[in-house]
C-alpha cells in the first residue's frame, strides 16, 4: 500500500514537472500578443498569403511584432521590463527581443544565420574587427538580408532624411558597403582615432618636474624613463614607465606607437596595389626597439605579458602613463565614472593626456579599424512595410521625438531618474538604479540611431552630470582636434576595411599565431634582430600571406 | 651447559645480547614504520594541501575588496574584507528566476537521464535480436555529433526552442553513461536472474526489484555525474533559449562576471558597470556555484566510492 502511494506521488511528480516544463514563465500580456502573433502567422503561411512575413499586423490590428536579437555586454536585461515596454508604446510596436552575452553572441548568431533562423534585426558584431565577416557575407549572398541602399538613398531614404544620418559623408556609407549593397545600418559615427592616447599621472609630472611634455618618440621614451626612475625613488616603490595590457602588439592601444614608426596601420596598399601588414614592415622592428629600450632601463613591468586591466599598474598608481582612448582620462570629478580611475582611487592621483607624439613615420594617431559605432542588419524575411517600419523605429532622432537623446541615455523620468532643480538626473534612488539596469538603460543606444559620438561633451561635461574642469576639457578638445585633421591630412587607414579573403578569413590566425610572442621575445632580449628578420621573412614568402595579398587585391579591384 | 638435559641454559651476556636484537628488531621496524608513515603522511598532506590551496584562494579572493586587489595588495589573506561581489551575484533580480530554472532542469532532468540510460544499458546487456547493430549505433554517437546547426534545426522543428525541455531531454541519453551502465548490468551473476525467472518474475521486475537493488553505488555514481552536468547547463541555455527569465543560473552568473569589464569592452553609460574586478566576480560565481555541489556529494560520497570502480573492467 506505502509503495503504492509513493509510485503515485511520483507519477503525480513527473506529470506536475512535465506541465510546468511545457508551461512559459513569461506569462506577460505581451507574450501572449507575441504567441498570438506567430499563430497568425503560422495560418496566413498555410493559407498561403504571398509574402513570406505576414506577421506585419497581430489580430488586433494595431501594432507590428519585432524580432530583435542584440548584444548583452553582461548585464543581463531583464524581458518586458518598463524601458522596453516604453519604446514599444513609443512606436506602437511589439518587441520580441533577445540579448546575448556578448561572448556567445557571434555563434548564437552564426548558428541562426546558417540556420535561416534570424530575426527580423540583428545586431552585427566585429569580427576581426570588420562588420562583414564570412558568414555574415555569405548570408548575404544567399540573399537573406535586406540590401538597404533604396531606403537609404531613394526619394526622402535616410541619408537626406533623417537628423542625424544627413551629417554622414560618404565614407561612412562606403564603410558600410559590400559588393556595392549596404548591408548594415550604422547606429552612430564614432570618435576618429580613439586609441590615440596617452595618458599620464600629471600629479607625477609636477611633483618630479617633467611638466615639459615630449613632442618626438624619442623625447617620450627618455622622459618615461626619467620620470619613472624619478618617482620609483621619490615614491618609495616602484613606478613603472609605460602600461599597455598583455602581449597582443596589434592590440588598439599599442597599435599607434607601431604607427609613429612604421607610417601605416593594420594593413596598407602600395600605389602597385599591392596589400602588406603592418607587422612585416620592415620598420616595424624600430618600434620593438622603442619598447626594448624602456624594457632594458628597468622602467617597463617585466611581467608586461600577464598583464590585465583588472590589476592595472596605473590604477594601482605603479605606473607613469598608460595607453587608451584619447578620451578616457580623468573625465569627471566624482572619480567613479570614468574609465580608469574609481572610487578606490586616491584623491591625490590626477590624470592627464599628452598630445599626440611624433615618430619617424608617423604621429601616434591610430584611425579606427571602422568609423561604424555598432550597427544592424535586417532579415530578408521581413515584407517591404514591415523594412519601413523597422526603419522608422530604429531611427529615431531627437528632431522627430523631442527628449528621443535623454530617454537613450537616462531613460524615463520619474522610472529611471528624478529630475533636480540644477537639471542633474538623479538615479541614485535604489528602485530607480534597479529599474535601469533591468531596462537596460543607456545600452539601446547599440541598436537604435543616436547622435554621432561627442566623447569631449559626454564624458566631460554631460548635461546633468558632474563637469570637469576647464583645463582639462581644453587638453580634451585639443587632442580631439589634433587627431582628426593628423587623420584628415595623412588620410590614413584599414586598406581591407570591407575587402574579402578567404584565405585571410580561415588562415590569417594560424599565419600570425607566433608573430605576438615573438615580438615579447625580441624586447625581452631572447631573441635578436637577425633572428626576428628571419622569422618576418619566413612569413611573407608564405604561401598563405601571398594568397591573402592576391584575394585582396582582387577584391579591392571588384 | 650443565642443569637439566634438553634445556639450553644462556649466560647472562647472552640473554642482554639476545633482548638487545629482539629489541632492536622490534622497534628498528616500528622505527622505519613510522620513518615510512611519517613521509606517507608528509607526501599526502603536501597533496592535500596542493588541492585545497587553489579553493582556498577562490573562496578568500571572492571576499577581497577592490581596492585591495586592483592595487595588486592580495597575496593570500586579504587585508579588507567585502562581500560585495556576492550582493551583485544574488540580489540581482534574475538570480531567483535563474535558480527556479537550474533547479528545475536539474530536479527533472537527473532522474530521467538515469531512468531513460539505465532502461537502454539494461536491454543492451541482454541477448537480444540487433544487439551487435544497436550497440554500434549508440556507440557512433558517442564518437561522432550531428554539429551545432542541423541539432539546432532539428530542436527548432520540434518547437523545443526557448522550452524547459530542449535543455532536460537533449543530454538525458548519454552514449558513455549507456555503455557504462551496460557493462555493470552485464557483471552481475546471470543466476540471480535465472532464479528470478524460475520464480515467475517478467525482465521489467526483474530489472525493477533485482537489477536496480543491486546497483545502487553505480546508479548513484551517475546519478551525481547527472546532477552536475544538469547543474552545469550553460551552453544548451544560450543556444535554445530565448528569454533571458528561462535561462540557467549558469547563464545568469556569466552575465553577472562579465558585467564587472564591460567598461573594458564597449562604451556603454558607465553606470551600468560594476565596480567590483572581473576576477573578484569569477571567484565569487565560482563560490556559488560549486556550493550546491559541495552540499550534496557528502550524501552520496559512500555510493561514489564504490562506483569508483564501475565500468573499470568492460566487456
Amino acid at each position: 500500500m506505502k509503495r503504492k502511494v509513493i509510485s503515485l506521488l511520483m507519477a503525480a511528480m513527473l506529470l506536475c514537472s512535465t506541465l510546468g516544463g511545457c508551461g512559459d514563465a513569461d506569462n506577460t500580456a505581451a507574450t501572449t500578443n507575441k504567441e498570438e502573433s506567430q499563430t497568425t502567422e503560422a495560418e496566413n503561411k498555410e493559407a498561403g498569403n504571398g509574402t513570406e512575413d505576414n506577421n506585419v499586423v497581430t489580430e488586433s490590428g494595431e501594432r507590428l511584432t519585432i524580432s530583435v536579437m542584440g548584444i548583452d555586454w553582461g548585464y543581463g536585461p531583464k524581458p518586458n521590463s518598463e524601458m522596453e515596454e516604453y519604446w514599444e508604446d513609443l512606436f506602437h510596436v511589439n518587441f520580441d527581443i533577445e540579448w546575448v552575452n556578448y561572448q556567445d553572441y557571434s555563434q548564437k548568431l552564426n548558428t541562426l544565420i546558417a540556420s535561416g533562423s534570424q530575426p527580423d534585426v540583428i545586431q552585427i558584431n566585429k569580427t576581426n574587427g570588420s562588420y562583414y565577416y564570412s558568414i555574415f557575407t555569405q548570408a548575404i549572398d544567399a540573399g537573406n538580408f535586406v540590401d538597404m541602399t533604396p531606403y537609404i538613398f531613394g526619394d526622402e531614404g535616410l541619408a537626406s532624411a533623417n537628423a542625424v544620418m544627413k551629417n554622414w559623408g560618404d565614407s561612412i556609407w562606403e564603410q558600410a558597403s559590400y559588393n556595392n549593397g549596404i548591408y548594415i545600418l550604422p547606429r552612430c559615427k564614432s570618435e576618429s582615432g580613439q586609441n590615440s592616447g596617452i595618458g599620464v599621472r600629471r600629479d607625477l609630472m609636477e611633483k618630479y618636474g617633467y611638466t615639459d611634455e615630449p613632442e618626438t618618440m624619442e623625447e617620450l621614451k627618455d622622459w618615461l624613463i626619467g620620470l619613472s626612475n624619478a618617482a620609483t625613488e621619490g615614491e618609495g616603490q616602484k613606478v613603472y614607465a609605460l602600461e599597455f595590457f598583455g602581449d597582443n602588439f596589434m592590440d588598439d592601444r599599442l597599435k599607434a606607437f607601431a604607427i609613429a614608426f612604421t607610417g601605416q596601420t593594420d594593413w596598407m596598399v602600395d600605389e602597385n596595389g599591392e596589400f602588406s601588414y603592418i607587422q612585416f614592415n620592415e620598420k616595424y622592428i624600430d618600434f620593438l626597439k622603442w619598447v626594448k629600450d624602456l624594457y632594458d632601463a628597468d622602467v617597463l613591468d617585466p611581467e608586461f605579458a600577464l598583464g590585465n586591466s583588472d590589476t592595472s599598474k596605473y590604477r594601482a598608481g605603479n605606473s607613469v602613463a598608460l595607453l587608451n582612448a584619447w578620451y578616457n582620462f580623468n573625465q569627471s570629478e566624482d572619480l567613479t565614472s570614468n574609465k580608469i580611475y574609481d572610487k578606490n582611487t586616491p584623491d591625490t592621483y590626477e590624470a592627464w593626456e599628452l598630445m599626440p607624439v611624433k615618430g619617424p613615420e608617423a604621429y601616434t594617431v591610430s584611425p579606427n579599424y571602422t568609423d561604424i559605432d555598432s550597427c544592424i542588419a535586417i532579415s530578408s524575411n521581413c515584407s517591404d512595410e514591415k523594412i519601413r517600419k523597422i526603419l522608422e523605429v530604429f531611427n529615431g532622432t531627437e528632431e522627430a521625438i523631442p527628449g528621443y537623446n535623454i530617454l537613450l541615455s537616462d531613460g524615463v523620468e520619474g522610472v529611471h531618474y528624478k529630475l533636480l532643480e540644477d537639471g542633474t538626473r538623479d538615479s541614485s534612488d535604489e528602485d530607480m538604479g534597479r529599474k535601469k539596469t533591468e531596462g537596460y538603460v543607456g545600452a539601446w543606444n547599440q541598436i537604435f540611431l543616436k547622435t554621432d559620438a561627442d566623447q569631449v561633451t559626454d564624458k566631460f561635461m554631460r548635461p546633468g552630470a558632474r563637469r570637469s574642469s576647464d583645463e582639462v576639457i581644453d587638453r580634451a578638445l585639443a587632442v580631439k582636434a589634433f587627431v582628426y585633421s593628423n587623420l584628415e591630412e595623412t588620410g590614413m587607414k584599414n586598406a581591407i576595411s570591407n575587402l574579402q579573403s578567404a584565405t585571410y578569413n580561415t588562415q590569417w590566425s594560424i599565419l600570425t599565431d607566433d608573430v605576438n610572442t615573438m615580438c615579447a621575445q625580441y624586447i625581452m632580449g631572447q631573441i635578436d634582430e637577425a633572428m626576428w628578420k628571419v622569422f618576418v621573412d619566413g612569413l611573407v614568402e608564405a604561401s598563405d600571406y601571398k594568397s591573402i595579398q592576391k584575394e585582396f587585391k582582387e577584391s579591392a579591384a571588384k | 651447559m650443565g642443569g637439566s638435559a634438553g634445556k639450553v641454559m644462556l649466560s647472562g651476556d647472552e640473554v642482554c645480547g639476545m633482548k638487545k636484537i629482539i629489541f632492536n628488531r622490534k622497534f628498528g621496524m616500528r622505527a622505519k614504520e613510522n620513518l615510512y608513515q611519517s613521509v606517507l603522511w608528509g607526501f599526502l598532506l603536501v597533496l592535500a594541501f596542493t588541492m585545497l590551496v587553489p579553493f582556498f584562494y577562490v573562496v578568500v579572493l571572492s571576499f577581497t575588496d577592490a581596492s585591495v586587489y586592483e592595487a595588486g595588495k592580495f597575496t593570500i589573506w586579504p587585508r579588507k574584507w567585502s562581500t560585495e561581489a556576492y550582493k551583485l551575484i544574488l540580489s540581482g533580480s534574475g538570480f531567483l528566476n535563474a535558480l527556479k530554472s537550474t533547479l528545475f532542469i536539474t530536479l527533472v532532468g537527473t532522474p530521467l537521464h538515469v531512468v531513460c540510460n539505465a532502461g537502454v544499458a539494461f536491454m543492451l546487456s541482454k541477448p537480444i535480436p540487433g544487439k551487435w547493430f544497436l550497440n554500434k549505433y549508440v556507440m557512433f554517437t558517442m564518437l561522432f555529433s550531428a554539429g551545432l546547426i542541423p541539432s539546432f534545426m532539428n530542436i527548432k522543428e520540434l518547437r523545443l526552442i526557448n522550452s524547459y525541455w530542449v535543455m532536460i531531454l537533449l543530454p538525458a541519453c548519454g552514449a558513455w553513461t549507456i555503455m557504462v551502465m551496460k557493462s555493470f548490468f552485464q557483471s552481475l551473476p546471470g543466476e540471480l536472474e535465472e532464479a528470478a525467472k524460475i520464480d515467475g518474475c517478467g525482465q521489467l521486475r526483474i530489472f525493477a526489484i533485482i537489477v536496480i537493488p543491486l546497483s545502487k553505488a553505480m546508479l548513484a555514481t551517475m546519478t551525481l555525474f547527472a546532477f552536475v552536468s544538469y547543474w552545469n547547463t550553460y551552453f544548451n541555455s544560450v543556444m535554445y533559449m530565448t528569454s533571458s527569465a528561462k535561462a540557467t543560473l549558469q547563464v545568469y552568473v556569466q552575465k553577472i562576471v562579465l558585467s564587472s569589464n564591460i567598461s573594458e569592452v564597449v562604451d556603454l553609460q558607465s553606470d551600468l558597470a560594476n565596480t567590483v574586478p572581473q576576477e573578484v566576480m569569477r571567484m565569487a560565481a565560482v563560490v556559488v556555484v560549486v556550493l550546491p555541489i559541495l552540499i550534496i556529494y557528502p550524501f552520496v560520497l559512500k555510493y561514489f566510492q564504490k562506483g569508483m570502480m564501475v565500468g573499470a573492467v568492460k566487456g
